[in-house]
């Protein structure tokens, strides 16, 4: 699984790719640590290319998301497939995130 | 209140209908007294006929004997005309025989006797008791008074209207003939002389009425006779007098024309009267009347239609009250007939409800189990209980029995069947069910009653039973392949710690015991209601013969041996009343076999890094199996899930530990099972996720078997000899 983070003026765009299973979502928190210190720059989540998220990878995005709520900023997901968003479902997150 | 209206309808209904009747009666009351009051007026129309005639005979007779007796010493008095001293001889002769006689007197033609002088009346006349002499002579001159004139003139004998004689003082009637000389000259008037008032006592020596009167009087309408002073006052008499006289009077004929009647009003003190007189035959040519009073003739008559009248209303009235009475009662009877039929109605839903509570049959998706529930409340509502539910591959079922009966014990069931299925939706053990429930019973158990209830929980994958019982009967377990086998005794009783009802002691431990079913064999659960149903001789069916027909039955099907043996016991109670409150629950273990075709197994060390490990795994199983590829993440999120879970939490920290997954499948369901040697971990018994809540307030934790059990159709627990065995299960063929 791939993490890339791309920091711009406005936003983060947080780039997912691959199947984030539990261990990968392990790695891919370290990655992503550096969002918890995101000061007004709302967080784009693309993931056109993800394919696969297990529940402690949606715990990291929660996460990511009360931080960023509470700075006041938005988060993002784009590109969800319909798998994915039917986990969003099952779990209620689906009212919790925004979806592009 | 509803029932107002219509008492006071049919109070008004009753009253009108007393009116009427009373209405009625006194019309017919009054037609009779109508009716004899005319009969008492003929009557006494009759009776005063009567009176008349009688009365008026008596008086002539004694006129008549007076007259008699005058005309018989007539001719001896004209023999001895030329003798006048002789004639008072005569006289006394006549008074003598008459001692009521007033006295008797001859006048003779003036100068009849040279010697006597002009003017000679010889006159003799009772003077108490002696007959005493007097002549009338010149200084009185007889031969002017109109009775002299006209005997002498006109030779014919008469009666003499009533008038006051000063000599004697009395009122007098006077009878005078005329005396004959042989030349048959008129010499001589020879009298006598009556009084009044004997006459006036030979007309009342007795009344028709008390209040009576009797009068004679002249044609010209003068009183000769009446009633004695001291009876009845002048005054009156006059009146009635008055009243016969006066021809502006109306009067009326008799019905038989004997008498004529006049009604009059007695002036001083407004009584009303009625005069009925007739004149004599004859001589005297007198008349007679009788007076009778209205008040003495009809008021009897009166009074007693008065009584009548009176005694009926208040008949009418006090009949009134009582059927008012009664009505209330009635009404009242209604009433609680309504407030009888309103319990009933009410009642009617109740058990309505309780009936809904019961667990639907088993739907047919089920193919591992048939179970089947019969439950006869003894009244309308009941307090025994049946439940069962599957949740996660067990089958959980409990029987109970509250004690008690009716709506009590119906309410506390329901109270119970709630909280069993409230605490098992996360709680597997039924021990720790039994406790639950049980510390909630005792806490708010005022009226002290207490429930028997066995619960039971079967997994359906293994067959394993646990259960735990509260002072309910033991179920039995039937060997059904024994029945085919026709072995001796299939049914036995399951064996249980009897332990406590429910809701006695709060801190009672309940234990939870262990067996497994055989597959093929059927459970048999029940309340007293079934053991202790009476038949008329007051017998017991008891847990014998409930034994005996369950070893001798046939009936594999579990709603077959219920109806079966609800037909034992009815035949049994033969009509008696039931007294309890009869349940039974069956239950038909059938387990399928799964064939498996495939199967594969990993084994991982509890570290998370081996999920890798296990990513490759699960997707060449999926592979093998041609599952389309959103279904094989679904299963692949839901079997990485459980096995994070295991890995995270089955070992304690520290320790390394296998962790096995199985995977296996028949082409139409995969089963997944993860086993692990940990501690007892049971995460089918965790609480479900509140996916509702908002980001702050969502826990963390808590996503990874919420996914398991929303993306697998069951999952399923249990604890197989010291390992954890979580088995999930998805049907992958549609």
């Amino acid at each position: 699984m791939n993490t890339k983070i791309e920091e711009f003026d406005d936003k983060y765009l947080v780039t997912l790719e691959g199947e984030m299973d539990t261990a990968a979502a392990n790695e891919a928190e370290e990655v992503l640590k550096e969002l918890y210190k995101n000061e007004g720059k709302e967080v784009i989540f693309e993931c056109k290319d993800l394919e696969y998220i297990a529940s402690s990878g949606l715990r990291i995005l929660i996460n990511i998301l009360k931080v960023t709520m509470a700075k006041g900023n938005r988060v993002l997901l784009r590109n969800v497939n319909d798998d994915i968003k039917n986990i969003f479902k099952l779990t209620g997150f689906i009212n919790i995130f925004e979806f592009e | 209140m509803a029932f107002r209206p219509t008492t006071f309808r049919l109070k008004n209904k009753v009253v009108l209908n007393i009116i009427l009747a009373a209405i009625v009666l006194e019309l017919i009351s009054g037609a009779q007294f109508y009716y004899f009051q005319n009969m008492l007026a003929d009557e006494l129309e009759m009776r005063a006929e009567t009176e008349l005639t009688m009365k008026a005979m008596v008086v002539k007779s004694s006129l008549n004997l007076s007259e008699n007796s005058l005309m018989g010493h007539l001719w001896e008095m004209e023999r001895n005309i030329a003798q006048p001293d002789s004639m008072f001889g005569i006289m006394e002769g006549v008074l003598r025989s008459h001692p009521n006689l007033v006295g008797c007197w001859i006048a003779f033609v003036p100068d009849y006797y040279p010697d006597k002088g002009r003017l000679f009346e010889p006159y003799s006349y009772w003077d108490h008791g002696t007959i005493r002499r007097q002549i009338i002579g010149p200084e009185h001159d007889y031969s002017q008074s109109g009775v002299y004139k006209k005997v002498v003139s006109e030779d014919v004998s008469l009666w003499v209207a009533p008038y006051y004689d000063h000599f004697s003082g009395l009122n007098l009637v006077s009878y005078a003939v005329p005396i004959h000389d042989k030349k048959k000259d008129v010499v001589a008037v020879f009298g006598l002389d009556i009084s009044t008032k004997w006459l006036g006592d030979t007309l009342n020596y007795r009344h028709i009425y008390e209040s009576s009167i009797d009068l004679l009087l002249t044609k010209e309408g003068k009183q000769v006779a009446g009633p004695s002073p001291q009876r009845v006052k002048q005054n009156d008499v006059d009146n009635i007098i008055s009243i016969i006289n006066d021809s502006a009077v109306a009067k009326k004929m008799s019905k038989h024309g004997k008498c004529k009647i006049a009604t009059f009003t007695d002036p001083d003190d407004h009584e009303k009267g009625y005069v009925y007189y007739t004149s004599f035959k004859g001589k005297p040519d007198w008349q007679i009347a009788v007076v009778c009073y209205d008040n003495e003739v009809f008021g009897p008559l009166r009074k007693m239609h008065w009584t009548v009248l009176l005694t009926t209303l208040a008949g009418l009235i006090i009949l009134g009250f009582i059927v008012s009475y009664f009505i209330r009662n009635d009404t009242k009877l209604k009433m609680t007939k309504k407030e009888k039929e309103r319990i009933d109605h009410e009642l009617h839903i109740a058990n309505n409800i309780q009936m809904q509570m019961l667990p639907k049959q088993m739907p047919a998706e089920r193919d591992d189990i048939d179970i089947y529930g019969f439950l006869l409340p003894a009244r309308e509502v009941g307090g025994d209980l049946y439940d069962y539910f599957v949740r996660d591959e067990k089958l959980f079922f409990c029987i109970g029995d509250v004690s008690g009966k009716g709506v009590p014990a119906a309410i506390l069931m329901a109270v119970i069947h709630t909280w069993v299925r409230a605490t098992a939706t996360h709680q597997s053990n039924p021990a720790q069910i039994m406790r639950a429930i049980n510390e909630a019973a005792c806490e708010g158990n005022e009226s002290n009653m207490f429930v028997t209830l066995f619960i039971g929980i079967l997994d359906l994958p293994t067959g394993r039973l646990c259960y735990c019982n509260a002072g309910h009967d033991a179920p039995v377990v039937l060997r059904v392949e024994s029945l085919e086998l026709r072995v001796e005794r299939p049914a036995a009783a399951l064996e249980v710690k009897a332990n406590l009802p429910i809701g006695i002691f709060s801190d009672f431990s309940y234990e939870m015991q262990e067996t497994t079913i055989d597959s093929g064999s059927m459970i048999f659960l029940y309340t007293d209601g079934l053991t202790e149903a009476m038949n008329k001789g007051r017998k017991q069916f008891g847990i014998n013969r409930v034994m005996t027909l369950l070893n001798r039955t046939t009936e594999t099907s579990p709603k077959q041996l219920l109806d079966a043996m609800s037909h034992e016991v009815k035949v049994f109670a033969n009509g008696t009343e039931q007294s309890d409150d009869l349940t039974m629950l069956a239950i038909r273990y059938t387990p399928k076999q799964f064939e498996s075709t495939l199967s594969e197994t990993l084994v991982l060390k509890n570290d998370i890094h081996e999920v890798s490990r296990f990513s490759s795994f699960i997707k060449s199983v999926m592979e093998e199996l041609s599952v389309d590829k959103s279904l094989g993440r679904e299963l692949r999120l839901a079997i990485e899930e459980a096995v994070v879970n295991v890995i995270n939490y089955a070992y304690p920290a520290g320790t390394e530990g296998d962790i096995t997954i199985k995977i296996t499948s028949d082409g139409n369901t995969l089963h997944c099972q993860i086993i692990d040697a940990g501690i007892p971990f049971d995460p089918t018994t965790k609480d479900r996720t509140d996916t509702t809540l908002s980001v702050q307030e969502r826990p963390v934790g808590g996503l990874g078997i919420l996914l398991v059990r929303e993306l697998m159709d069951s999952i399923n627990y249990e604890r197989i000899d010291g390992q954890n065995v979580l088995t999930l299960i998805k049907r992958i063929k549609s």
